[in-house]
């Protein structure tokens, strides 16, 4: 595209003006004029060059201001800038440096280099500039100064040297601030791949920065944006999260990490960060500290982020953005775009008079209504009111954003803008703009930033993501690249688009192994239940895709690409649909090796598959049995006693197996066990031992059994000996069937009475008593002791504790206990009195 | 701190038709120990290792209920309500009753769908917590083979109570092979239930060996436990031998009646405070145990006839611990109790017939055995060097258990220094105090060796760890702002009434009651930290400068 015009100006004359400007010819294309002269005032001099066809006028036009600029003509304003680089003002020629480097006047290279060495307070502006310009020659000074110490000295050099591209200066740079940083960050940075943003590392990074002093915490945050990786950046923002930055020994770090944002031309950061100091102003007034300056070591008392400097930090943002539309229009609308996803509904206030919502927005109100003449700045307070209140609302077709016509010429800002606006108002001027004047930017957008729509908080901008995505899919002819997009988003629309397509699509991509297998992996619980779901259906009539599927299990599991926490889905599927077909595909040593190293959660399946073994118990091995009986994973254990209620005929001759599975400490396995050898014991080949080993068990269902059967064989036992040896289990489900034991069959006499003492007491002193036992106990004991003396000593010693006990029930059976021994034996000692004098 | 374990074996028991082989494997990473022997009475010997158990597990500590369901439910309840204000057309209210009365009913059918899910979450969650428990926190109990007994040690969770099970080796038909020493066995909840299979009809083969029952699991050949043990812990640990040196007051009770206690606590619930469990004790008479706040009495037994001076009443906290004894009460003979004073630590000593089975608890469940009362500063200590130190445990570690008096005849110290000498290897864990036989046992709870440099490092620590009370104490006395008003020779000890001025310029009147070693059995203060705290948070500056000052004089008259 040709310039209009172009005004060049020579310091040095005698012509000291000459302006170039493009006109149509009389007859056809166009000429380039050449007026030049002394100025100021009408151009004396000039040359008419042409006419050009079109197609030539482009490289004439620059032909003619190369000529002018090999006399000595330079761009209106560059010459003076590059005078003002000599200027005896350090201010003037920081400006004059910036400015150069906004141009990017490599013309200025040389004179900056050459007033370097002078260069004290504007030494950074030079640097900055240097950086911009982007020249080469620079970088031995920027990597020179990228090792000083002083931070705004290796800020500019660090940041000018990657505008530059100065690899090995760069390197250099990071390997000090690698060795600046805390151990514990170091550590973690080394530890973590610097180009990856997951979860994790971001936050433990920013958790360990977080843990530092509040003196280190700054130069932490600094030195992790310096590094510039997306770790140490994703980090940085999620730290600030936690940070109150108007404190000292971080606020001026916080300025640091914005400036080299601005410099790196970062807009993301740049975005959010001015976001944010705006939000922190409307809640801080500063604070007041004494802080050593960077600068000249003096430590001074300051007010940091107080007013003036918020204002001051609002207005730079601005500054800056301004800057681009007129030096690098290109990028104004991407960098206004993530400024303005930034601002949330919680920056809105509730309205005061003119004080609209946004009043407090600073750059919001100068990006979005930037050219509007209902707002007005009130400069004090860097607040906008309307107007009047006739201006509270827009006009109807009227655009009232800064720089209309560079979002025009850029308008792929405003996806950025519908993927991630967070404020309505912001995705109304972007739907806007798309709908009535872009809408081929929606055609142009990839899936990711379509999908991205359906995020927004915004009515309209949803429909329209919704609609473009309708308007990409077929159901007949699927864009598997959308789809598999759409499957591994998590946000809630995207998904409900996903299942929708997925029943549409369901015929097509369940014949596609590959694709089946990808989808059951996908993160969202719900939609890998719907694939599995989709894929059972279609594998009940397709056998051969049955097969297919099985062998492509097979392979992932042996692969170990099974596991995690998303192995559900195949799980499913394998378990409704494929146990027929995977089971002649794994052999028992395959079953056996994925049971004991497979993922954990695959082991439902080796469980099941197990359970359909036909090889004998004796095959797989007994003690393999055993363990695999007592395995963690219910299924594997299910799997087992499958096996063994099938080979139940396998017990009847050798019941050891389940006598050691009913002392599994697995409630499951107990049953089973309990169960089968119900079956396969026979009450009459039970001696006493066999039985007690069943008794003497600590689960309630095994000494169930043991005393079924125990009650079976009574008559064949020596049952004293029985009773002897159980009233010493001490499990309280025990107790009865001992009493009952003692009541039929305790020997008469001292000895075996005595001999059950422990028994007794335990039965009376249980804090968490069985009360018929206690009554029955207390029953049965009076009645011994009434037999003879030997015994009632027996029985007076139990009772004489019981009738100590504070509960009336028990003390007043006991004391009719005693008394009655009492009254049969009157020399027993015990701790009764009887007074008999009155009783008949 | 981190406390390592390894196990080459699992502690467990296998049982035959005749005879049990109870094995308990030992820490591999400390000294070589090992017993063998027959166990002449393994049932209660089965019980008393139940209530160790219950000792490891037990935690105490006072939790506040999780009430944010309850907060949801109640603020669902607010915005329905509130919600229902709104609603004013009866076809609208209709209908949301229809709609309500419809979502109860999905409720329901969802709750019921998801009960079996329910269930095996919570099994699967019983089946995490007890796995890690066992690996992360259960901190197996410590045991010692001494000469003439095995003693098993545990310090509950809470860090609120201790137990010690001594086993003496008349317990035993027979002992093969024994070595004297410290170490941890494996003592997980699995063998808590093995143990019930104990029985006396079969013979009972007892071994502590580092292989246990020589059993690999699944292939791995040790058995590796972390066990993040907490500072306090330790401190707790040791410090529970200081208060074991202290005056106590003692009595007896059957354990009837402390069945009668428990039994009570069990079946009443108090949600109002007072919750402690008040021993009240007149010379000469039967002692009475009364629980607060029902002021219910449980007359204890003749055996309880308290042979102390002068009337007592003494106020204890976290009773409920006593349930832990559950097991314990129908094979136990007697009970032996101390009570270090109000709101301070008590301890129950039972006899199951030659086991002693030591409960002891600190003064509250939530006040752990270093959280509030210094015990040490109720003792008196004098300072020891390092080489006496040394003298003093070689002494010990040589004959493993003695009196003071015999180490102080050992080691050529005089008593008292011997006791303070003592008293610092039982707080760096080298010694322990054996209440029931009165004696001082060498017991290295560590497992790094005993060294001059560690000991002197123990004395210095103690020194400097000094409480500002204590440092408040010897200020007072250095600057004669302490006086004896009155001293009486009483049987127990000395009497003392003084005044004392502490660092706030307060004249405060200290009384006093010390024992004829110097350790202070009774105190009370007119100062407001004494009026506040009495002595559970330790005595005041005023009471340890008033025992200074009484120092002197005994050590003047000495040399007079």
């Amino acid at each position: 595209m040709t310039p209009t015009h172009v005004r060049l100006f020579n310091p040095k004359g005698p012509d000291r003006v000459a302006v170039v400007s493009v006109e149509p010819s009389a007859s056809q294309g166009h000429v380039v004029r050449l007026a030049r002269g002394s100025g100021p005032g009408p151009l004396q001099r000039g040359t008419v060059f042409g006419p050009f066809p079109d197609a030539e006028l482009e490289a004439r036009f620059a032909d003619v201001l190369a000529n002018l600029r090999a006399e000595g003509f330079l761009p209106t304003g560059l010459a003076e800038l590059l005078l003002n680089l000599e200027s005896p003002e350090p201010a003037k020629r920081a400006r004059a440096a910036l400015g150069l480097g906004w141009r990017r006047a490599t013309e200025a290279v040389e004179p900056i280099l050459a007033a370097f060495p002078k260069a004290v307070d504007e030494i950074c502006s030079f640097m900055d500039a240097l950086g911009a310009i982007g020249d080469a020659r620079a970088v031995p000074v920027l990597r020179e100064q990228a090792g000083r110490k002083l931070l705004s000295r290796r800020r500019s050099a660090v940041e000018a040297l990657r505008n530059l591209g100065d690899t090995a200066g760069l390197a250099a740079a990071r390997q000090q601030a690698l060795d600046r940083l805390p151990p514990p960050i170091r550590q973690l940075l080394e530890a973590s791949d610097p180009n990856k943003t997951d979860a994790a590392p971001v936050q433990a990074l920013a958790q360990a920065v977080l843990a530092l002093d509040a003196q280190q915490r700054g130069l932490a945050l600094d030195t992790l944006y310096e590094l510039a990786t997306p770790l140490t950046v994703s980090s940085l923002r999620l730290a600030f999260d936690d940070i109150a930055a108007d404190q000292a020994h971080l606020w001026r770090y916080v300025k640091s990490i914005h400036k080299r944002a601005l410099l790196r031309h970062d807009y993301a950061t740049f975005g959010w960060l001015s976001h944010a100091i705006e939000a922190w102003s409307r809640d801080s007034e500063g604070t007041k500290a004494t802080v050593k300056s960077g600068y000249d070591g003096v430590a001074r008392p300051v007010h940091l982020f107080g007013r003036k400097t918020q204002n001051f930090m609002k207005r730079l943002s601005w500054r800056y953005l301004r800057l681009l539309a007129n030096h690098r229009p290109d990028a104004y609308p991407a960098a206004a775009a993530e400024a303005l996803v930034a601002y949330t509904p919680g920056d809105s206030e509730v309205p005061q008079g003119l004080f609209g919502q946004f009043a407090s927005c600073y750059l919001l109100n100068r990006i979005l209504w930037g050219t509007s003449p209902r707002l007005v700045l009130s400069e004090w307070s860097l607040r906008f009111r309307f107007r009047s209140s006739q201006d509270t609302q827009p006009p109807a077709q009227t655009r009232e954003e800064a720089y209309p016509q560079l979002w025009d010429a850029h308008p792929r800002a405003y996806l950025r803008i519908l993927g991630a606006a967070q404020l309505p108002e912001v995705q109304a001027f972007a739907v806007r703009a798309v709908e009535t004047r872009h809408p081929e930017v929606l055609r142009s957008a990839s899936h990711a930033e379509v999908l991205a729509f359906l995020q927004a908080p915004y009515e309209p901008t949803l429909q329209l993501g919704l609609k473009e995505l309708e308007r990409r899919f077929d159901p007949h002819q699927p864009d598997w690249l959308l789809l598999d997009q759409l499957v591994v988003d998590e946000r809630p629309l995207a998904r409900e688009l996903a299942e929708r397509w997925l029943r549409l699509t369901a015929r097509l991509w369940t014949r596609d192994v590959a694709r089946v297998a990808r989808w059951l992996a996908v993160p969202h619980a719900g939609l890998r239940s719907l694939v599995a779901e989709l894929t059972n259906a279609s594998l009940q009539t397709d056998a051969n895709l049955r097969i297919a599927l099985a062998q492509h299990f097979v392979k992932l599991l042996r692969a170990s690409e099974v596991a995690g926490d998303t192995a559900d889905g195949f799980l499913s599927v394998a378990r409704a649909a494929l146990l027929d077909e995977l089971a002649p595909l794994l052999s028992l040593e395959d079953l056996l090796a994925w049971i004991n190293r497979g993922p954990v959660p695959t082991l439902a399946i080796a469980g099941a598959l197990l359970g359909r073994r036909n090889e004998s118990l004796t095959e797989i091995g007994l003690e393999q049995v055993t363990r695999l009986a007592q395995h963690d994973i219910a299924a594997v254990r299910a799997g087992v006693h499958q096996l063994l209620t099938q080979q139940g005929s396998f017990h009847q001759g050798d019941p050891s197996l389940l006598l050691a599975l009913a002392e599994s400490s697995w409630a499951d396995t107990r049953q089973t066990a309990v169960q089968l050898l119900r079956g396969a014991l026979r009450p009459e080949s039970l001696n006493l031992d066999g039985l007690l080993g069943l008794l003497d068990s600590s689960h309630v269902e095994v000494q169930d059994l043991g005393q079924e059967l125990a009650r079976q064989r009574l008559d064949a036992l020596p049952a004293d000996e029985l009773t002897y040896r159980l009233v010493q289990h001490p499990h309280p489900h025990m107790r009865r069937f001992a009493l009952e034991l003692a009541l039929q069959y305790l020997p008469d006499g001292v000895e075996p009475l005595a001999r059950l003492e422990p028994f007794f007491r335990t039965a009376l002193f249980d804090l968490w008593p069985d009360r018929l036992l206690k009554q029955r106990v207390l029953a049965f004991l009076t009645q011994r002791g009434l037999r003879d003396e030997g015994q009632a000593g027996v029985v007076a010693r139990i009772l004489g504790d019981a009738v100590r006990v504070q509960g009336r029930g028990d003390f007043e059976r006991a004391l009719e206990g005693l008394v009655r021994l009492k009254l049969a034996f009157p020399d027993l000692p015990v701790p009764v009195r009887l007074n008999l004098e009155g009783v008949a | 701190m981190i406390v390592p374990m390894k196990y080459q074996g699992q502690s467990g028991i296998a049982s035959g038709l005749g005879q049990t082989n109870v094995a308990f494997a030992t820490n591999l990473l400390r000294e070589a120990t090992f017993f063998r022997g027959t166990l002449a009475q393994p049932l209660p010997f089965r019980e008393a290792l139940a209530a160790l158990y219950q000792v490891v597990v037990s935690d105490y500590k006072y939790r506040p209920r999780d009430r944010v369901a309850f907060r949801a439910w109640l603020e669902e309840q607010d915005s329905r309500f509130l919600a229902s204000l709104g609603v004013k057309s009866q076809k609208a209210r209709a209908f949301l009753e229809r709609a309500e009365a419809r979502r109860v009913e999905l409720d329901k059918a969802r709750q019921q769908r998801l009960r079996p899910f329910y269930r095996a979450r919570r099994a699967f969650f019983d089946y995490i917590y007890e796995k890690e428990y066992e690996l992360q926190l259960l901190l197996d109990p410590v045991i010692t083979v001494h000469p003439d007994e095995i003693s098993f040690e545990a310090f509950s969770r809470d860090e609120s109570s201790y137990a010690r099970l001594a086993v003496p080796y008349t317990w035993f038909d027979t002992i093969d092979a024994f070595e004297c020493g410290t170490t941890n066995i494996d003592f997980s909840p699995r063998l808590h239930q093995e143990l019930d299979r104990m029985r006396s009809y079969r013979r009972t083969e007892f071994h502590i060996e580092p292989s246990g029952l020589s059993v690999a699991v699944d292939g791995a050949a040790h058995k590796e436990k972390k066990i993040d043990l907490p500072e306090s812990w330790v401190m707790g640990f040791l410090q529970v031998h200081s208060t074991m040196t202290l005056g106590l007051t003692h009595f007896q009770m059957a354990p009837v009646d402390l069945f009668n206690i428990c039994r009570y606590l069990r079946r009443h619930k108090t949600r109002t405070s007072p919750r402690a469990l008040r021993y009240e004790l007149t010379p000469g008479q039967r002692g009475r145990a009364v629980l607060e706040p029902w002021d219910h009495v449980v007359e204890l037994g003749e055996e309880s006839c308290f042979t102390g001076p002068k009337a007592l009443a003494v106020r204890t906290w976290g009773r409920n611990r006593l349930q832990i004894l559950r097991r314990l009460l129908p094979v136990c003979r007697r009970i032996d109790v101390y009570l270090a004073g109000y709101g301070l630590p008590s301890i129950y000593i039972l006899d199951l017939g030659g086991l002693t089975f030591t409960l002891a608890l600190s003064g509250w469940t939530d006040n752990d055995w270093t959280g509030g009362a210094k015990f040490d500063l109720l003792t008196r200590r004098l300072n020891a060097s390092a080489a006496e130190l040394t003298q003093t445990y070689e002494a010990l570690r040589q004959v493993r258990s003695a009196t003071v008096a015999a180490i102080a005849a050992a080691t050529g110290l005089g008593i008292e220094k011997c006791r303070s000498v003592l008293s610092y290897l039982c707080q760096a864990g080298r010694a322990m105090v054996d209440l029931k036989g009165q004696v001082f046992r060498h017991r290295d709870l560590f497992m790094t060796p005993f060294s001059a440099q560690e000991a002197a490092a123990t004395v210095k620590q103690a020194a400097a760890a000094g409480n500002p009370h204590e440092q408040g104490a010897q200020a007072i006395f250095a600057s004669d702002n302490v006086r004896i008003i009155a001293r009486r020779p009483v049987t127990t000890g000395y009497k003392l009434s003084g005044s004392a001025k502490g660092g706030d310029g307060h004249r405060v009147r200290p009384l006093l009651h010390v024992d004829l070693d110097g350790q202070i059995i009774d105190g009370s203060c007119t100062c407001g930290f004494f009026k506040k705290a009495k002595l559970t948070q330790g005595p005041c500056e005023h009471i340890l400068a008033l025992r200074l000052a009484h120092m002197s004089r005994l050590e003047q008259e000495d040399r007079a």
